[in-house]
């Protein structure tokens, strides 16, 4: 029985696994469970986990093997597991297959590879699977605590505009959840009221929303707007739900620094993510940077692995220097 | 020869509505053939425009149509919903079989609903499209024969129930 106060693998991923493999799943040590962070699923390749600190193969019962007795992945089980991911509707799915995956129930992101189909220049979909990742995603509700006094102007009495920083992997859309409840909430103690937050959820990754309804905590004061491009949901949001701070997710495109400029000329706070290892590397990203340096942004957090998933390297000032 | 009458009545009504059974059976093939394009027409409108994904896409089929087909159409959708992780096809393939004695339709049928949900799910949008448009044409012309079959069978069938329980009233008698 799984120990009460343990945060598990989420169940929500077994509905999205072929049967086989998720027999092969459940079979997990409870430890392993909390640690899983993705599920590799490669075809003729044997089944792969990886945990906040290594990687295992597994075989048919759930036990860590060497690669050349794990549990062979099937061309049909990949087949069988895409269907069941895509809810048997590739066809309504063709804007995520250019993006090269797709959000589960709950926030969970299953990216893919397979023979892209490239028409009049532009990629088109992606065919014939032949690996896919099952990144788990889990709410860590408190990690906010960490940096939210440096994000927070008390003379103001508002948000800085805040970009979390950091490679794949490395908890920033997990801090972001977790900022936004936080936020919304409002924290007595430290004397924060609680915001009217909106947040434009577009690969459905932050609030894990199923049907249009968040399935994670995202606090009392939050609007979420689901599966909308960030550029188009950032104006709608900033026209209809005058909130004091907005949130997104992974910016990058151009259009979303546009809408991003707007938002912050129109006097909302920011809270946004971007991929990248540092400031500097950032600076000279066309869009990005041109904020950068004009200094839109107030707070930087960077994050790494370094201590484990999620290590804060530091809260930077618009100046780039250390928030003490 | 109250009791004869009476008798001969009842082998008459008898053997007549034997005859009008059977060959009713005929009739509801062809009118369920038609609803059956009815339903891929109105589901693939429903991926088209929609692009709802494909439990609600039945669903919404299942709504459209009469208590036999309904029943498969909302069955597979409910399952699907449930996320047991069966793709559609052995969701589709299993109340196919489940339902073969809740309607009509002869085996040549089934096989094209069998073969179309082979496709269903797997594919883009205007490959789906296309597998829908030729789905509809097959059960058209399968339509088509069962009408031609129909017209040829169910006035046989019917005389013959009639002059079947004739017969044996005259032999009885």
């Amino acid at each position: 029985m799984d120990k009460p106060g343990v945060i598990l693998m989420p169940v929500e991923i077994f509905t999205f696994l072929p049967e086989k493999i998720a027999d092969i799943i459940s079979g997990l040590d409870n430890w392993l469970r909390e640690e899983l962070i993705e599920i590799r699923l490669r075809v003729n390749q044997p089944l792969q986990i990886i945990t906040f600190t290594r990687d295992y193969f597994l075989n048919k019962t759930g036990q860590g093997v060497d690669s050349e007795a794990g549990y062979l992945v099937s061309k049909q089980d990949l087949e069988k597991a895409f269907l069941i991911l895509t809810r048997n509707s590739l066809y309504a799915m063709e804007r995520q297959l250019i993006e090269g995956y797709i959000t589960i129930p709950g926030g969970h992101r299953v990216g893919f590879t397979g023979q892209a189909v490239i028409e009049e220049g532009r990629l088109k979909t992606i065919t014939n699977i032949n690996s896919l990742n099952y990144r788990i995603s889990r709410e860590k509700p408190g990690i906010a605590m960490r940096v939210i006094d440096k994000l927070y102007d008390h003379q103001g009495n508002y948000i800085y505009n805040t970009l979390i920083i950091s490679p794949p992997l490395c908890g920033k859309t997990t801090l972001l959840r977790d900022l936004i409840r936080t936020i919304s909430q409002g924290i007595p103690l430290l004397g924060l009221k609680g915001k009217k937050i909106a947040v434009v959820d577009e690969r459905s990754e932050i609030a894990g929303a199923y049907n249009g309804i968040a399935q994670n905590r995202i606090g009392n004061r939050t609007d979420l707007l689901d599966n909308c491009p960030k550029a188009w949901g950032m104006l709608i949001l900033i026209r209809s739900m005058s909130p004091e701070v907005l949130a997104v997710d992974e910016i990058g495109h151009q259009e979303d620094v546009t809408a991003l400029k707007d938002a912050l000329n129109a006097g909302v706070s920011i809270l946004a993510t971007v991929h990248g290892r540092d400031l500097n590397s950032l600076k000279y990203r066309p869009g990005i940077g041109d904020l950068i340096k004009n200094k839109f942004f107030q707070r930087y957090i960077i994050l790494s692995r370094n201590m484990g998933i999620g290590t804060v390297e530091g809260v930077l000032d618009s100046q780039g220097e250390e928030v003490v | 020869l109250t009791i004869k009458i009476i008798g001969a009545l009842l082998i008459l009504i008898s053997g007549s509505s034997i005859g009008w059974i059977i060959s009713i059976r005929y009739l509801y093939r062809v009118e369920e053939l038609g609803e059956l394009q009815l339903a891929i027409n109105i589901f693939d409108t429903e991926i088209n425009y929609g692009q709802t994904v494909l439990s609600d896409a039945l669903s919404f089929t299942a709504a459209t149509l009469n208590g036999r087909l309904s029943h498969l159409f909302s069955e597979t959708a409910e399952l699907l919903s449930h996320h047991d992780g069966r793709t559609f096809n052995e969701v589709w393939r299993a109340n196919l079989d489940e339902n073969l004695y809740n309607n009509y339709l002869l085996k040549q049928d089934l096989q094209i609903l069998e073969e179309w949900g082979q496709q269903i799910g797997s594919l883009s949008l205007s490959d789906q499209s296309k597998i829908n448009q030729l789905t509809i044409k097959r059960l058209e012309y399968a339509e088509k024969k069962a009408r031609e079959m129909a017209e040829k069978r169910v006035k046989l069938i019917r005389y013959s129930g009639v002059l079947i329980s004739l017969m044996i009233i005259i032999l009885f008698y």
